[in-house]
C-alpha cells in the first residue's frame, strides 16, 4: 500500500515542486520579518533555572546529597558507563560526566549528513561507538568526529522509535523492542551480533527493563501474569541465548524502576519510593527518593546511582549526608509524571517518596489508616467505598479555602464527593471519561449492544459480558436495574449466540482501558460518534463511565503542611482536560502549552529588540498581536466549540459511578460488577439457565 | 538574517520542500493555498529555529510536518477554504490527467476526499514514511489515535486499491 500511495502522490503531484524562485521569495520574506536573535529562549531560561537550582542543590548537597545535572543540552537519549564515567548522547553530540563535576563535557558533536539521529551509544572493543539500529550501521566516535566503520547488509529488525532500550553485552547488543501494537509488557528482546550483524529473537517475554550484568548476562525486570494477579520479578538471563539463569526476587506490580548493576554484581533500583540495594534477595532501602521522570537509563558509578530521563541526569550518592524532610505518598501512579519533581524543585530540601501501587482500594486504605502508617498522602480512585470513608471522617480535613473554592465549581454530579459538610476531604487529580471501546477496524458504529455483536469480535467473551452488565446497570440509573427485563435478556441471549472466542489475544485490558474521551479527538465535528458508547437498552440514553482519582491526606500524616502544599502544586499543574471534565460549565478555552511558551517568548523578544533599538515598546500593538494569537481556535488545546460540544453531547451521559451498585471498581475486592460478570459467564458456559442468571443477578443488587 | 540560519533554512527547503508542498496540497486541495502554506511553514520554522534544538525525540522532519499540518489547519478554518471542492483539486494541477494512470488518479482523488484527520495520518505514515510515534508527535495526538485513524483510512482506500496490484 505504501508503494502505491507514494507513487500516486509523487507521480500525480510531480508538478508540485519547490523552485529556486520559491526559495528566494522565502528568503526575502525572512528579511522582512524580525531576525532571529541570539536570545535566551524561555526553554533556555527554564533550563538555566534548572541548572542554577542544580548548582544550589549541590551547594546544599550536604543535606540532600542528590545532584541534578539538568539538561542544558537536551534530554539524554542513549547512555553508557565506562571507567566510572557517564557517557550520554543528546541530539548530534555525546557528553561525559563524572560525579566530581558540576557540568557535563562535550566529547564530540557532528553535523555530517547521514549520521544517525537515533542510535545507541556503547563501547565495543573498548572504543566508543554509536549503533544505528534503524539503518544498521556502526559508527566510531573519535577525534571529534563520527566515522561509519560498518554497514551491515540487511536491517537488523523492524525497529522504530519504540526501541525502548539497548545494552551492550559481550560483543552483542541486546535490544528491547515494543512491537507497533504492543504495550510495555509485549517487549521482545533481540540479540544483535556486532561482528556479523545477525539478529536473533530471544525467548524472554514480559521484559520491562534490562541492564548488563556480570559477564555474558543480562539483568531483567519482568512482568509475569499469574492466576492470582500480575507480579514483577528480577531475573538473570544469558545475554546470548536469553535463557533464564536465576530468579533473584519478586516484587509487587509497578513498585520497581531503574534497575542497575555495578561491575561487582551489586544491584540497585528505586523501589517503593526508596533507592535500594538488593541484599540476599531483599531490597534494602538506602534512602527515600522521588522517581525520575520518564527514566530511560539507570546505571552505577563507583560512588552512586545515576539515572537519565526527561528531567536530565540525576545522581544519587550511595552515602548521602543528612536528609531533609520527606513527603510520603502511596497509591496509584501520578498522571502527571513531572509532578513530584516539580514539587521538589519548588520546595528545597524536600524529597517526595512515592510508593506506586497497581491498585489502592478503600479497604486497603482503611487498613493503612488503622495501622497508623506514617504516610502523608494517598492517591486512589473515587468510588462508593472511598466515598464512604471520606464521609465517615476517616481522612484528615484539608484546610485550604482556595482548594475548597475550586471544588464549588465542579459539576453538581460530583461536587459533594469531595466535601464532608463544609470541609474539604479530597482533591481530584485526574478525571477520565470512557466511551466507545470497540476495535479500530470497526467502521460502522453499532446502534445497540446486540448490533455490536454482529461486528467482528474485538474483545473476549468476558469483556463483552462486563460491558453488558456495566452499561445496563448505568443505563437503568437512577432506578435499580431489572436483569429479567427483555432489553437485558435479549442482549444476553445474543451474546450467547454470538461467535465470540472465550479468549482473544491482546483483548485483555481493552475494556478496562477503553477509549477515553479527549477534547483533542473531537475533529471535523463528527468524531463524537466514535466516542459515544453503545447502550444495551435502546430506549434509554447510553452512559459514559467516568473515573476520578483523588488525593487524600492521612490523619497520621507526619507532614500535613507539606501534604497541603503538594495538593496545591498538583492542583496548579492539573491538566486542562481534567479541569474541563471536572467543571465543564465554567471551563474556558485553553491554549496549547507550547503557545503559552511562544507568546511569552514573543513578548520578551519584542521588548528586548525595542530596548536594543532604544524605542519604547508599543504595548497596544503587542497586546493586539497576543490577543490575536490567544483568540485563534487553532492555538487551543480546548476550544469553546469543543467545550460546548462536550456540554451538550457528553456531559449529560457521564456517570461517575459513586453509587454502591458500582462499588469496588477501583480495587480487587468485593466488586459487585465483577460478581455479576461471573454470573453472566456461567450462563454463557451453559452452567445456569437464562432465568437463573437473571435471578442471580437481581439478587446481587445491593 | 545570519548565514547560519540562511543555510539551515535553505537545507530544510531543499530537503523537505517538495514533501511539505505536496502534503499541504493534499490537505488543502488547492495549489495556491498549498504554496502559501508551504512558505508560511518554513517561515514559522525559521522564526522558531532556535527553539527546535533539543526537542525531545523530535526530528526536523517531524517538527516541520507538525508546523505544516497546523498551518494547513489554520488555512482550512478560513471561510474561503470551506468552498474548495476536493474532488476538483487535481484539475488545478498542471499535470494533464491523461499523464496519470487511472488507478493512480482514483487513488489520489480518494485521498483528497478523505476526512482531514484520516488524511493526515495516511500522508504522514505512508507518504512521509513516519512511524506511528513520529506521526503522533507531528499531529500532537496519541499513538493509539493515529493507529485507529490509519486503520480507518486504509479501510476507506481498500476498495480503490483492490483493483490494483502490489498491495
Amino acid at each position: 500500500m505504501q508503494k502505491r500511495i507514494t507513487h500516486a502522490i509523487d507521480n500525480g503531484l510531480s508538478c508540485l515542486q519547490v523552485t529556486e524562485r520559491d526559495l528566494q521569495t522565502l528568503l526575502e520574506r525572512t528579511k522582512e520579518e524580525k531576525p532571529v536573535k541570539k536570545k535566551l529562549s524561555v526553554a533556555f531560561v527554564l533550563t538555566l533555572a534548572l541548572v542554577l537550582l542544580a548548582v544550589a542543590a549541590l551547594a546544599v548537597g550536604a543535606i540532600r546529597g542528590v545532584f541534578h545535572l539538568g539538561k542544558a543540552q537536551g534530554r539524554p537519549r542513549s547512555c553508557a558507563i565506562a571507567d566510572d564515567v557517564l557517557y550520554y548522547q543528546v541530539g548530534n553530540a555525546v557528553y561525559t560526566w563524572t560525579p566530581d563535576s558540576q557540568t557535563a563535557r562535550e566529547l564530540l558533536s557532528w553535523d555530517q549528513e547521514d549520521t544517525p539521529a537515533y542510535a545507541s551509544f556503547l563501547f565495543y572493543n573498548d572504543r566508543p561507538m554509536l549503533l544505528d539500529l534503524k539503518n544498521a550501521g556502526l559508527w566510531a566516535c573519535g577525534d571529534g568526529t563520527l566515522k561509519l566503520v560498518r554497514k551491515y547488509g540487511a536491517p537488523f529488525a523492524p525497529f522504530d522509535m519504540r526501541t525502548d532500550s539497548a545494552v551492550y553485552a559481550d560483543g552483542a547488543v541486546i535490544v528491547l523492542h515494543i512491537p507497533p501494537n504492543g504495550t510495555e509488557e509485549d517487549g521482545i528482546l533481540y540479540h544483535i551480533d556486532l561482528e556479523s550483524g545477525q539478529t536473533t529473537e530471544l525467548p524472554a517475554r514480559g521484559v520491562l527493563e534490562m541492564t548488563c550484568y556480570r559477564q555474558r548476562e543480562l539483568l531483567v525486570l519482568q512482568r509475569e501474569t499469574l492466576p492470582e494477579g500480575s507480579i514483577e520479578r528480577l531475573a538473570v538471563l544469558d545475554a546470548h541465548t536469553g535463557e533464564e539463569q536465576a530468579e533473584l526476587c519478586t516484587m509487587s506490580l509497578l513498585a520497581t524502576e531503574g534497575i542497575a548493576a555495578d561491575a561487582d554484581g551489586r544491584i540497585y533500583a528505586m523501589v517503593a519510593g526508596n533507592l535500594c540495594e538488593l541484599r540476599q534477595g531483599e531490597w534494602q532501602p538506602l534512602y527515600p527518593c522521588s522517581l525520575p521522570v520518564h527514566t530511560g537509563f539507570a546505571g552505577v558509578l563507583s560512588t552512586g546511582y545515576v539515572t537519565a530521563g526527561q528531567e536530565g541526569v540525576r545522581f544519587m550518592p550511595f552515602e548521602p549526608c543528612e536528609q531533609g524532610r520527606v513527603l510520603r505518598i502511596r497509591g496509584l501512579m501520578s498522571t502527571n509524571p513531572e509532578l513530584d519533581y516539580a514539587f521538589e524543585q519548588a520546595h528545597e530540601g524536600v524529597t517526595v517518596s512515592r510508593e506506586v501501587t497497581a491498585h489502592l482500594c478503600a479497604r486497603e486504605l482503611a487498613e493503612a489508616l488503622e495501622s497508623r502508617e506514617p504516610c502523608d498522602l494517598y492517591h486512589l480512585c473515587l468510588d462508593a467505598y472511598t466515598l464512604e470513608l471520606l464521609q465517615n471522617g476517616a481522612l484528615a480535613p484539608i484546610d485550604a479555602p482556595d482548594l475548597l473554592a475550586e471544588v464549588q465549581e465542579i459539576t453538581p454530579k460530583l461536587r459533594d464527593a469531595f466535601v464532608r459538610g463544609d470541609t474539604l476531604v479530597a482533591v481530584p487529580s485526574d478525571a477520565t471519561v470512557y466511551g466507545w471501546q470497540a476495535h479500530e477496524t470497526l467502521l460502522r458504529i453499532p446502534a445497540t449492544f446486540t448490533d455490536m455483536l454482529t461486528a467482528p469480535p474485538a474483545w473476549s467473551r468476558e469483556a463483552y459480558a462486563h460491558y453488558l452488565v456495566n452499561q445496563f446497570v448505568r443505563q437503568a440509573k437512577p432506578e435499580m436495574p431489572d436483569f429479567a427485563a427483555p432489553a437485558f435478556t435479549r442482549a444476553l441471549e445474543a451474546l450467547k449466540q454470538a461467535d465470540i472466542p472465550i479468549d482473544m489475544e491482546g483483548a485483555d485490558g481493552l475494556l478496562r482501558s477503553g477509549r477515553s474521551f479527549s477534547f483533542g479527538d473531537l475533529f471535523d465535528g463528527d468524531g463524537f460518534r466514535d466516542i459515544m458508547p453503545v447502550g444495551v437498552d435502546d430506549t434509554l440514553p447510553p452512559r459514559m463511565q467516568g473515573q476520578i482519582l483523588v488525593y487524600v491526606i492521612s490523619p497520621n500524616a507526619p507532614n500535613p503542611d507539606l501534604a497541603l502544599a503538594f495538593l496545591r502544586t498538583m492542583q496548579s499543574r492539573r491538566d486542562p482536560q481534567t479541569n474541563a471534565l471536572l467543571a465543564p460549565e465554567t471551563a474556558r478555552p485553553v491554549l496549547h502549552a507550547y503557545m503559552e511558551e511562544w507568546i511569552q517568548a514573543l513578548m520578551e523578544e519584542q521588548r528586548t529588540l525595542d530596548a536594543q533599538q532604544g524605542v519604547p515598546t508599543d504595548e497596544k500593538m503587542l497586546a493586539a498581536r497576543i490577543d490575536e494569537l490567544r483568540n485563534s481556535p487553532g492555538n487551543h488545546a480546548i476550544t469553546q466549540e469543543k467545550l460546548n460540544f462536550y456540554r451538550e453531547m457528553f456531559e449529560p451521559l457521564v456517570d461517575w459511578g459513586l453509587e454502591p451498585m458500582l462499588r469496588g471498581m477501583s480495587g480487587p475486592h468485593d466488586g459487585t460488577l465483577s460478581a455479576m460478570r461471573e454470573v453472566v459467564m456461567r450462563y454463557l458456559a451453559d452452567e445456569i439457565s437464562r432465568e437463573a442468571c437473571s435471578r442471580e443477578l437481581n439478587a446481587l443488587i445491593p | 538574517m545570519n548565514d547560519e540560519s540562511t543555510q539551515l533554512l535553505t537545507r530544510w527547503v531543499e530537503q523537505f520542500g517538495n514533501a511539505i508542498l505536496r502534503t499541504c496540497f493534499l490537505l488543502l486541495g488547492d495549489r495556491q493555498q498549498a504554496e502559501d502554506a508551504m512558505q508560511d511553514t518554513f517561515l514559522k520554522a525559521w522564526k522558531a529555529m532556535n527553539r527546535f534544538e533539543g526537542r525531545d525525540g523530535c526530528t526536523e522532519k517531524t517538527w516541520l510536518m507538525r508546523i505544516a499540518i497546523n498551518t494547513c489547519r489554520d488555512y482550512r478554518r478560513s471561510r474561503w477554504a470551506r468552498h474548495i471542492d476536493a474532488t476538483q483539486a487535481l484539475d488545478t494541477l498542471a499535470v494533464p490527467a491523461e499523464q496519470m494512470q487511472p488507478d493512480e488518479r482514483w487513488l489520489l482523488s480518494d485521498i483528497l476526499r478523505m476526512p482531514t484527520a484520516l488524511k493526515q495520518v495516511l500522508i504522514l505514515y505512508y507518504y512521509q514514511q513516519m512511524t506511528l510515534d513520529e506521526a503522533a508527535q507531528a499531529l500532537g495526538t496519541s499513538r493509539s489515535t493515529v493507529h485507529r485513524r490509519l486503520k480507518r483510512a486504509e479501510a476507506l482506500l481498500r476498495d480503490t486499491l483492490k483493483g490494483g496490484e502490489g498491495l
